[in-house]
C-alpha cells in the first residue's frame, strides 16, 4: 500500500496530477463558465406599431427586466424575422397598431412575443418572464378599466385577478444554473479522473507478480485500492471547497453527510475500475472500456433529465451507474440542506463498491493462478 | 509508396487489422444517438409529482385542483390537510411541485377581494422546475381569468365584454423552432456530435501513434500523411452522415437545412477533428497517454462549445477557451440547419473550422518530424 501511495505521487506524478488536477480543473473551468448564474441580456427585437404611452411602457416593462437586452425597434414585420433569422435577436416583442385604443375601449388587445427556441435556455426564460410581464401589465391595465367603471382602485384590481398566483421556489430560488449543475460536475470530474488512474492499476501487475508470491491476492488488492480511494475523496472534498468558496454554490447541510456520500461513491468508483482493470486484456482496453460506461453516466443519472421522465431502457440503466445515487443526493445536500435518501443511496454504493471489489480479488486470484502467456491472451 | 498504397493500407487498418478503429468512426456517434434518443424519448417532461393541500374543500378550490389534473404536466401523488404534510412531502422528494389552496379561498373570491393560491416548486433541477413555473402561471391566470370573467357578469356585463374587461392584454406566444419544447430535439445532436469528436480522435490518434511504434517510420512527407489521414476524414463524414440520416429517421428530428450546408459543415468539422487528433497524438507518444487527454478533453469540449450553455453568457476566461474549441463552430451550427433550417454564421464557422485543421495539419507534422528526427538521431547513437 505504501508502494502504491509512492507510485502516486513519486514515481508517477502524472497519475496524482490527473487524481487532483482534472476534478479541481474541472470544477474551477465549469464554475467560470456558469458564473453568470442565470441566462440574462436576451437579445431582443421590438416591433411597436402602436406608438402610444401604453405601448411603450410596456416596452419599458421588458426594456426594465434584466433578463431582456432590447436590441433594436424595427419598422416591419419582415426586419422583425429578419433579426431573429439572423440570429441578432432570439426573441421578439410585437404590439398591435391599435393595442392602446382596444384598451381603452375595453376590447382585449393582444401582445406577440417570438421566441427562438433552438435553445431551450432561452426559450425557457422568454416563457415564464413573459408570462409575468404581460400579466402584470394586463391587471394594472384591466384596474384602470374597472376603475372606470366607478369602482374602488383596490376592489377593481380584485375584480379583474381575483385569484393570484404567489409562486415559491425551494432550494434554488433563482433558478440558477450554476448551482443546478456544478455539483454533478464535480462528481462527474472525479469519476472519470478515478477511471483514468485506475485503468493500469492491475493490468501492470500482472507482468511482475514473482514479487508479489506469499501475499494474499486479498491484500494485494486492498493494498492497490485504498490509496486511491482516499486520493479520490480527498479530490472530491477540494472540488467542493472550490464551487462553495470560489462558486458561492451554497453549503445547507451537514459536511459529514456529503462526506458520506462521498466516501461512498469514490468506493462504488474505484470498484467499477478496479474490476475493469482486473478483467482487461490491457491497458488501453480498460482505458477505453469504461468509457462507453460511464460517459454517458452524468446524463443518465437522472441529474438533469429527472427520472420520472425516462423510459424503461433509461431507468434500467441509470440504475446501475454509481453518479444516479450520488449526484441527486449531492445536490440537495448542498442546496436543500438534507436529502431524504442519503443512508439508502449511501448504503447501495457500499455495497456496489464491496460486490466489484469482492469481484475483482476474485478475478485477480484467478489470473494470478495461470501462467503469464496465457493471460495475456 | 504512392498515396493510393498508403490509403489501402489505412483502410485495412481500419476495417480489418483493427477493427476497433471502425467501431469508433461509425459505432460512437450512433450509440450515443440511440442512448440518448431513448433517454429523452419522452421529448418534454410531464407528469411532475404534485402534492394538493386544499384547505377550502369548496367547489371552487376544486375546480383549480381539477385544472391542474387535467394538465399532463402534473400527476398528483397525494392529497393533505395541512401545510406542514405538504411541506414534508416535498422535502421527502415524493412530491417535485405543491399547490396550496389557502381556507378562505372561495369566499375570498366570491366577496370581489382577491385570493392568493401558493404553487411550490423544488428549484434543485431546473428542468422540473421549469416545467412547474411555467404551466402553473398559466394555469393559474387561466383560472383567475374565468373567475374574473363571471364576477362581472354577474355585475352586470355582458359575458363577452365582461372577459375583456378582465383581461384587456392577452399574451400570444410564439415559439420558433421547437414549438413544443423538445428535449430530444434540443440536445441529441450535439451529444451525437460530441461522440463523433471522440470516435475520430481516438481512431486517428491510434493511426498516427502506429508511425512511432513502427520499426520503419515513414518520414514526414506532407503527401504521405494527406493520404494517410484521408480514410480518417472520410470515414469520419459517412458516421457523420448515418448520424444525421438516423436521428432524422428514427428519431425524428427535424432537418430542414439544405444538404449542401448540412454536407460543408460535417466536412469542415470532420477536417478539423482528423487534424486535431493528428497533432495530439503527435505531441504524446503512447496510447494511454492519448486516451486519457482524449477523455479528459470530451467533457469540458462540450460544456464550452455554447450548445447548452451560451458562448455571450460565460466570463471572459471560458469565452476565451470555447473559442479553441471545434465543437463551437459546429454544433450550434449544425442544431440551427437542422432544427430551424438556417445557420447565420455557417460559412463563417465552416472556414474558421478549415483553417484550425489546416494549422493543426501543418504543427502535426513539424512535431512529427521533430520527433522521428531526434528518435534516428538516438537509435544511431546507441548503434554506434
Amino acid at each position: 500500500m505504501l508502494a502504491e501511495f509512492r507510485r502516486i505521487f513519486r514515481r508517477d506524478s502524472k497519475i496524482a496530477l490527473v487524481l487532483f488536477g482534472l476534478p479541481v480543473f474541472y470544477s474551477i473551468l465549469f464554475g467560470c463558465v456558469y458564473s453568470s448564474a442565470v441566462v440574462k441580456a436576451i437579445p431582443t427585437v421590438v416591433y411597436d406599431q402602436d406608438q402610444t404611452s401604453a405601448s411603450r411602457s410596456l416596452i419599458q416593462a421588458y426594456a426594465d427586466s434584466e433578463r431582456y437586452l432590447l436590441v433594436a425597434e424595427v419598422g416591419s414585420q419582415e426586419e422583425m424575422e429578419q433579426y431573429l433569422q439572423a440570429n441578432k435577436a432570439l426573441a421578439a416583442v410585437s404590439i398591435p397598431p391599435d393595442f392602446s385604443r382596444k384598451i381603452r375601449l375595453g376590447l382585449a388587445s393582444e401582445v406577440l412575443i417570438e421566441t427562438n427556441a433552438a435553445n431551450l435556455l432561452f426559450a425557457n426564460t422568454v416563457i415564464t418572464t413573459s408570462q409575468e410581464i404581460v400579466q402584470t401589465f394586463s391587471v394594472g391595465a384591466g384596474q384602470k378599466i374597472v376603475e372606470a367603471l366607478n369602482q374602488m382602485p383596490a376592489e377593481a384590481l380584485r375584480s379583474v385577478a381575483p385569484v393570484r398566483i404567489a409562486l415559491r421556489i425551494v432550494n434554488n430560488p433563482t433558478l440558477s444554473y450554476s448551482n443546478f449543475v456544478l455539483p454533478g460536475m464535480i462528481a462527474n470530474g472525479v469519476q472519470l479522473a478515478l477511471m483514468m488512474v485506475l485503468g493500469s492499476v492491475f493490468i501492470r501487475l500482472y507482468p511482475s507478480l514473482a514479487s508479489w508470491r506469499g501475499v494474499s491476492s486479498a491484500r494485494i488488492v486492498a493494498g492497490k485500492l485504498l490509496p486511491y480511494w482516499l486520493c479520490g475523496l480527498l479530490a472530491y472534498i477540494l472540488s467542493i471547497a472550490v464551487i462553495v468558496l470560489l462558486f458561492h454554490v451554497p453549503l445547507k447541510g451537514g459536511i459529514i453527510s456529503l462526506l458520506v456520500i462521498g466516501a461512498a461513491f469514490c468506493l462504488a468508483v474505484v470498484g467499477v475500475g478496479g474490476f475493469v482493470s482486473a478483467i482487461a486484456p490491457n491497458e488501453i482496453m480498460a482505458l477505453q472500456l469504461p468509457m462507453l460506461y460511464i460517459m454517458p453516466a452524468f446524463l443518465f443519472s437522472g441529474y438533469s433529465w429527472p427520472q420520472l421522465a425516462m423510459n424503461g431502457f433509461s431507468r434500467a440503466y441509470s440504475a446501475i451507474l454509481p453518479l444516479t445515487y450520488a449526484a441527486d443526493t449531492m445536490r440537495d445536500i448542498l442546496l436543500a440542506g438534507s436529502a431524504p435518501q442519503l443512508w439508502r443511496d449511501a448504503a447501495i454504493l457500499a455495497a456496489f463498491g464491496a460486490v466489484l471489489i469482492a469481484g475483482t480479488i476474485a478475478v485477480f486470484e484467478w489470473r494470478r493462478g495461470r501462467p503469464a502467456g496465457e493471460v495475456q491472451l | 509508396m504512392n498515396w493510393w498504397a498508403v490509403v489501402k493500407r489505412e483502410l485495412r487498418q481500419i476495417f480489418i487489422r483493427d477493427p476497433r478503429r471502425a467501431l469508433f468512426l461509425f459505432g460512437s456517434s450512433l450509440a450515443y444517438l440511440v442512448f440518448f434518443g431513448m433517454l429523452y424519448g419522452t421529448h418534454v417532461i410531464t407528469a411532475v409529482p404534485l402534492v394538493v393541500c386544499d384547505e377550502d374543500q369548496t367547489s371552487l378550490s376544486r375546480g383549480l385542483v381539477q385544472a391542474f389534473e387535467d394538465s399532463e404536466k402534473y400527476r398528483i401523488v397525494a392529497q393533505v390537510a395541512t401545510p406542514e404534510e405538504m411541506e414534508a412531502l416535498l422535502q421527502s422528494k415524493e412530491a417535485y411541485a405543491a399547490l396550496n389552496i389557502p381556507a378562505r379561498f372561495s369566499r375570498e373570491v366570491k366577496t370581489g377581494l382577491s385570493s392568493q393560491v401558493l404553487v411550490v416548486a423544488n428549484g434543485s433541477n431546473i428542468a422540473v422546475a421549469n416545467t412547474v413555473v411555467s404551466s402553473g402561471q398559466e394555469i393559474v391566470a387561466a383560472y383567475s381569468r374565468e373567475a374574473a370573467a363571471s364576477a362581472l357578469e354577474q355585475a352586470g356585463q355582458l359575458p363577452g365584454p365582461a372577459v375583456r374587461k378582465a383581461v384587456p392584454v392577452d399574451l400570444r406566444l410564439r415559439v420558433l423552432n421547437n414549438p413544443t419544447l423538445s428535449y430530444l430535439n434540443y440536445f441529441l445532436l450535439g451529444l451525437a456530435m460530441a461522440a463523433l469528436q471522440a470516435g475520430i480522435l481516438l481512431s486517428t490518434g491510434a493511426s498516427v501513434l502506429d508511425e512511432y511504434a513502427s520499426e520503419h517510420p515513414a518520414e514526414g512527407s506532407g503527401g504521405y500523411w494527406a493520404a494517410k489521414l484521408l480514410p480518417y476524414w472520410v470515414c469520419g463524414m459517412i458516421g457523420y452522415g448515418l448520424t444525421l440520416t438516423v436521428s432524422r429517421t428514427v428519431f425524428a428530428v427535424p432537418a430542414k437545412g439544405h444538404p449542401l450546408e448540412l454536407l460543408l459543415l460535417g466536412a469542415a468539422f470532420t477536417f478539423a477533428i482528423t487534424a486535431m487528433g493528428s497533432l495530439i497524438a503527435a505531441v504524446c507518444r503512447s496510447e494511454v497517454g492519448y486516451t486519457q487527454a482524449v477523455l479528459s478533453y470530451a467533457v469540458p469540449a462540450f460544456v464550452l462549445s455554447g450548445y447548452i450553455w451560451p458562448v455571450p453568457a460565460m466570463d471572459v476566461f471560458s469565452r476565451t477557451l470555447s473559442y479553441a474549441v471545434p465543437l463551437t463552430y459546429t454544433a450550434d451550427n449544425l442544431r440551427g440547419l437542422m432544427v430551424a433550417g438556417y445557420a447565420p454564421l455557417l460559412y463563417r464557422d465552416a472556414a474558421v473550422l478549415l483553417g484550425m485543421g489546416g494549422t493543426c495539419l501543418w504543427l502535426a507534422l513539424k512535431v512529427y518530424r521533430r520527433r522521428q528526427a531526434s528518435f534516428q538521431r538516438r537509435t544511431a547513437e546507441q548503434d554506434a
